[in-house]
């Protein structure tokens, strides 16, 4: 009868739309595009604009389709406006800043049909925001799971959870809860309109009754998360870094960190001589050259924070080249990589990649460092005897200059290195200004803080460089002046350690640096960098401060490795030659006292043998423990150095008998593997075994198929479960988290599949009610109505749907008896006269209201198989008429 | 339709078996329309008058004309039922309808000579043909059963049942009613055609049904009529049903698309036509049921609906909500 009443469309109802829809989705969107920008680093390009142009965009489309414009006529129009202007663009003469302009407008057109199609979606289709949000977490699945290397440099559980699946879960439940109502406002009245502040009030307090809940039931484990994840939280959004917080950061193996080798200040002390790690570092400028150790990096300060008195990275960091991953989470043999660092380091010339072997001593496996911009780490095994030593290793790449030899940046007087500096300073001489450098950048990072001090150290450092015209000139002055001498032939600078108060901070501040270049000009290492910082800055030279380790070559030994103490923590800066990258260089003068003093020290008798296989693949069988044999089948590994992938899975014979065998708890026996295991098999390079050399010419792929069988294998590592099929990526994930990704897909996806099931059961489950009901009621009437209902909704169930306009007694006579004849208008007319009456219904009637219901059924069920039956009860939509309620009167039209 | 009147239910003594005798009678005459039989009867038993509304020549002069010979005429014993039928014409004037006073020429006095009103059934044929003058005059009868002629008034029988019939009022030649007359008709009642089965019947037997004195006999009395009017005030009627009629009266007055919405007298006299309606349906209480069937019939007449497609609609909105809330209804107990 009711006639279905197209919506009103008023402007005030629009407004509401536009509150309580589009806004919470375009702020959805927000955090939508600023994570996935920050995810694929491609297409960084002003995500800002990105967001406006994608908020008015759905906003201009929601009104335009609200008012029930015909989107197949406007969208194709959109879309063909959008390609018309594209290809003008192209045709407009202009080269590379026209390429940027196109791809930039490329960027927009995309995100802007996007948005119109979404504006469009969301106005027409009442379901979409649920599917939109379901789409979104999909999306942001699929980025995580792409994007692993992104997701191990920052918090991947607080990143995910906090920036995309939390916003989208509530944007589902607000959607949910709201919208629905919302569309259904098709008047402005003052009682709909409460009532929906109610709901959303009611929502609110909902939510967040649900995140106290969950705060108060997860504090135990939140707390442990925590303590496993805190140290990232800084950097996760890519915000202010404390640099105090990053010292004293708690590495939880009880091992050293930066808290303790950053202690510059007392590092010639009696402390100072804990070996931290030692590193490989083959020469890479040439076999006959000097040996080139190189200063190792941890991070970069870059700005001074007046309001603080100290050094500082900030959020607004240009171009920031700091690859800071935790090697201790990174799997063993993955490789983590962030070749935008290269890019961002701004150097290509005289600059190449460099392998360095990292093996951990006393240092936290926390803690990363590496010569120079790295951009990748790889997780080592260590050789059974070595890791008594060294319980952990790392390969590291680094973008390293030619210009970068610790020689090349030595603060001293010695002549012959004096002579390799000249060399490379004059191949710097070649820059002459910063005139072509970033306008931005160069901002940055010469920006000195202001006040008298800071104007001081300028007018001192002009009158130091008067004469320099070149960058490299200005460092060299500023060097010259730190190591003048004074009438009497006396260094008008020394080192020291004991200088200012004793709760001085590590790093000096503004006024350390006040006594030290003006009037005790004694002081240690970040005296030396925080002066000339600002002195380079205030000469217009893009400086930063660096913290690192100072490089010792004591490789008389084994050539290519170095040792690394504590009292090797050390400050320098970095400065920046455009097309060369930054550059190291160290103002701090020789400590007269102590630079030749550390001895030579524990070298190792031997360089640990490195893996010449690793092989990652499942045991084909369990293990033979009277051959001691292991039957593996693997594809993927390294050979020496090299990652290779067969074609064909291979199955090779590996002789265990002196292999360790592990788990991620600890040893394990050999019989514990089984067929099917995952495990990863590792072979040194000893000397006593026959293993084949590498080939540089040849792939590794071939030079492993050429291995003779059966390998000696050193170690055997089994995973925690077996993973047949899992892809690569996929174990990857999983290892790489301490938070199983998995546990949480498997539950959202029980979630889900438990709501289809409620879905699907919620028919049966309404039948059992009412039968259930109808069994248990206790006076006749209620017995009477519950056999009432019972009936009718089984009926419905079964298909037969009471129109709007019959009674329950018509619908007895004129569908159910007519189809199942099964007396239910008899029944109908005791029901009505004992609900309409007050008179007791009499026996007769009682008797037939209890007989009717099993009677009925089995008359009704009996009519279909088993198969039909099943599918009538699966039909919720039925259920759903049966239960609605009539609409409102609506307005005809 | 609840279809409990079977003849074999006819056998008994009290007055309510009887009705079936009486539907079966009409029944002879008066093909496919079962229902309006009904709604007759029940405007009948409501003490209510009521109004027949269609095209000419679908049957409502013949419809009215065997109920009066059905319960008028014959000398079954007990008083007299007095059928009179007035055919309605533009020209005629009220004291046609209720008389006129004649000088007598023996008493040498103004007598008065009592007009076609005075009787227990009339049939105001065409009502809507007559000037405006004239309907007033008959309404008033209808609604105070008494006819004031200079000082006297005359009391009409307790047993005052009209049957009117008009034509629809877009036809040439029409007064229409004013909605304040057409208030006072209990029902109106629409007869449309009749079913392709129920036409080729009549037109078989047409014979039989032309000779409609031959055909009806009457089978109910003066007092059966009178006893089953009071009958029906005692049927039982639930406090939900009488919120339903509130509900729907209230219905009426809320929606936006009627302009005037349903008077307390309507529910008033809904709730006496459930009663009967019951009745009719030989129960002694109200069902859910009667309401749907009735809603229409008693209520639809008195409304002002905005548009035309809210004459359709509106009221059937507000029913349906209220009988779907009837029918989920639990009353406890």
């Amino acid at each position: 009868m009711s006639i279905e009443v197209a919506q009103k469309r008023t402007f005030p109802l629009l407004l509401l739309h536009l509150l309580f829809l589009v806004l919470p989705t375009v702020a959805l969107m927000y955090v939508f595009i600023g994570f996935f920008n920050e995810s694929r680093s491609l297409i960084t390009a002003g995500s800002f604009w990105q967001k406006a142009s994608f908020g008015l965009g759905m906003t201009a489309s929601y009104i335009l389709y609200y008012y029930r414009a015909r989107f197949l006529i406007t969208y194709p129009i959109l879309l063909i406006v959008l390609w018309i202007i594209y290809e003008g663009l192209k045709l407009i003469p202009g080269e590379f800043d026209m390429f940027f302009v196109v791809v930039r407008y490329k960027l927009f057109a995309v995100t802007l049909a996007f948005a119109v199609l979404i504006g469009f979606l969301l106005a027409r289709w009442k379901r979409f925001p649920i599917v939109f949000a379901v789409v979104l977490l999909a999306i942001t699945i699929v980025i995580r799971a792409d994007n692993t290397d992104y997701f191990t440099t920052v918090d991947a559980f607080q990143l995910l959870m906090y920036r995309m699946i939390m916003p989208v879960l509530l944007y589902l439940l607000y959607m949910v809860f709201m919208a629905e109502s919302l569309r259904d406002l098709l008047e402005l009245k003052a009682r709909r309109i409460f009532g929906m502040l109610g709901r959303l009030a009611l929502f609110l307090i909902l939510i967040s009754a649900g995140f106290y809940a969950t705060g108060e039931y997860l504090r135990p484990s939140l707390r442990l998360v925590q303590e496993k994840f805190g140290g990232a939280k800084g950097d996760s959004a890519g915000g202010g870094v404390d640099t105090n917080g990053m010292l004293k950061k708690n590495p939880n193996d009880g091992k050293h960190s930066m808290r303790d080798y950053a202690q510059m200040k007392n590092n010639q002390g009696s402390g100072g001589k804990k070996l931290l790690f030692c590193a490989y570092l083959p020469n890479f400028i040439g076999p006959d050259s000097f040996p080139n150790p190189i200063y190792f990096t941890s991070y970069h300060l870059t700005y001074y924070d007046t309001a603080h008195e100290r050094f500082e990275r900030d959020s607004l960091v240009p171009m920031d080249d700091v690859f800071d991953p935790k090697p201790n989470r990174i799997p063993l043999f993955k490789t983590l990589t962030d070749t935008s660092v290269i890019r961002k380091g701004m150097g290509n010339k005289l600059r190449r990649s460099v392998t360095c072997d990292i093996y951990y001593k006393e240092m936290s496996t926390e803690d990363f460092t590496s010569p120079s911009t790295a951009y990748s780490c790889q997780p080592i095994t260590v050789e059974e005897e070595f890791r008594k030593e060294f319980p952990f290793a790392m390969k590291t790449k680094s973008w390293i200059s030619e210009l970068n030899s610790a020689y090349f940046v030595y603060n001293t007087d010695n002549k012959d290195i004096r002579k390799f500096q000249e060399q490379r300073f004059e191949v710097l001489r070649e820059v002459k200004n910063y005139n072509r450098f970033d306008k931005k950048l160069l901002d940055y990072y010469t920006t000195n803080p202001k006040g008298p001090l800071f104007d001081s150290i300028a007018d001192l450092a002009k009158e130091i460089a008067k004469d320099a015209k070149t960058p490299i000139d200005k460092i060299i002055a500023v060097r010259d002046y730190f190591l003048s001498k004074d009438e009497f032939g006396e260094p008008n600078f020394v080192y020291s350690l004991n200088v200012g108060k004793k709760d001085d901070p590590n790093i000096a501040n503004a006024r350390m640096l006040r006594t030290f270049l003006f009037k005790e000009k004694r002081g240690y290492c970040t005296y030396y960098a925080g002066a000339s910082l600002f002195m380079l800055r205030a000469l217009g030279v893009p400086t930063r401060f660096t913290v690192g380790f100072l490089t010792e070559d004591r490789a008389d030994k084994n050539k290519g490795w170095y040792w690394f103490y504590s009292n090797q923590g050390h400050a320098w800066i970095q400065v920046y030659f455009p097309e060369y990258g930054w550059l190291d260089f160290d103002m701090t003068v020789s400590n007269t006292d102590s630079r030749e003093s550390p001895a030579p020290d524990g070298t190792p008798p031997l360089q640990p043998p490195k893996a010449w296989l690793m092989a990652e693949g499942v045991a084909a069988a369990d293990a033979d423990t009277v051959k001691k044999s292991l039957q593996v089948k693997f594809k993927k590994g390294i050979f020496y150095d090299r990652d290779f992938n067969l074609e064909n899975e291979q199955q090779f014979e590996f002789d265990v008998v002196n292999a360790k065998v592990s788990d991620e708890k600890g040893p394990r026996k050999l019989k514990e593997i089984h067929a099917g295991d995952s495990v990863m098999i590792i072979s040194y390079a000893d000397g006593s075994k026959n293993v084949p050399r590498p080939v540089r010419e040849m792939s590794a792929e071939a030079q492993v198929m050429r291995a003779i069988q059966p390998v000696i294998g050193d170690e055997v590592r089994i995973k925690a479960i077996p993973e047949k099929k899992k892809p690569e990526k996929e174990q990857q994930k999983k290892i790489t988290d301490t938070f199983s990704w998995w546990t949480l897909l498997w539950g959202i996806g029980g979630f889900a599949v438990l709501l289809v099931f409620i879905f699907f059961l919620f028919p049966t489950l309404c039948y059992l009610w009412y039968k259930r009901k109808a069994a248990h009621a206790k006076t006749p009437k209620d017995r009477a109505y519950w056999v009432y209902r019972f009936s009718m909704f089984t009926y419905n169930q079964l298909g037969l749907v009471r129109d709007e306009n019959e009674t329950a007694l018509e619908y007895a006579r004129d569908k159910v008896d007519k189809n199942y004849a099964s007396g239910f208008e008899d029944f109908m007319r005791i029901y009505l006269k004992i609900k309409y009456t007050n008179m007791p219904p009499d026996t007769q009637e009682l008797e037939a209201i209890s007989r009717y219901s099993p009677a009925f059924t089995a008359k009704a069920f009996a009519r279909y198989p088993l198969h039909k039956r099943i599918a009538k009860f699966l039909n919720t939509a039925l259920t759903n008429r049966f239960l609605k309620r009539p609409a409102d009167e609506k307005k005809t039209v | 339709m609840i279809n409990e009147t079977t003849p074999s239910a006819a056998t008994g003594t009290a007055p309510i078996n009887k009705l079936a005798l009486l539907t079966d009678n009409i029944g002879k005459i008066i093909k496919g329309k079962h229902l309006e039989v009904q709604y007759v009867i029940t405007a009948l038993l409501a003490k209510g008058h009521i109004l027949l509304e269609d095209n000419p020549g679908s049957g409502k002069t013949t419809m009215a004309k065997a109920l009066a010979q059905s319960i008028a005429g014959g000398m079954h014993g007990g008083t007299h039922i007095n059928f009179k039928r007035i055919q309605f014409t533009p020209d005629l004037l009220p004291m046609d309808l209720i008389g006129s006073h004649i000088f007598d020429d023996i008493k040498k006095d103004f007598v008065f000579k009592k007009g076609p009103l005075f009787t227990n059934i009339l049939l105001a044929d065409e009502i809507n043909r007559a000037s405006p003058k004239v309907q007033s005059a008959l309404l008033e009868c209808m609604a105070e059963n008494q006819i004031s002629i200079g000082e006297k008034t005359y009391q009409l029988d307790k047993l005052f049942f009209t049957i009117a019939t008009q034509n629809p009022i877009e036809m040439e030649g029409t007064y229409p009613l004013p909605a304040a007359q057409l208030d006072r008709f209990f029902m109106k009642i629409t007869f449309g055609y009749v079913s392709e089965e129920a036409e080729m019947d009549i037109y078989t037997n047409y014979n039989t049904i032309n000779s409609i004195d031959k055909t009806i006999s009457q089978v109910l009395t003066y007092e059966d009529i009178t006893g089953m009017q009071a009958e029906a005030e005692n049927v039982f009627i639930h406090e939900e049903i009488i919120r339903g009629v509130k509900n729907i009266v209230w219905g009426t007055r809320r929606h936006p698309d009627i302009q005037l919405g349903a008077s307390t007298r309507s529910g008033i006299i809904f709730l006496k036509c459930l009663r009967a309606f019951a009745l009719v349906n030989r129960r002694n209480y109200v069902v859910e049921d009667d309401i749907k069937h009735l809603v229409h019939v008693v209520l639809h007449h008195r409304l002002i609906f905005k548009n035309k497609e809210a004459a359709k609609t509106a009221l059937g909105q507000i029913a349906e909500r209220e009988l779907d809330r009837l029918i989920k209804l639990r009353i406890a107990g």
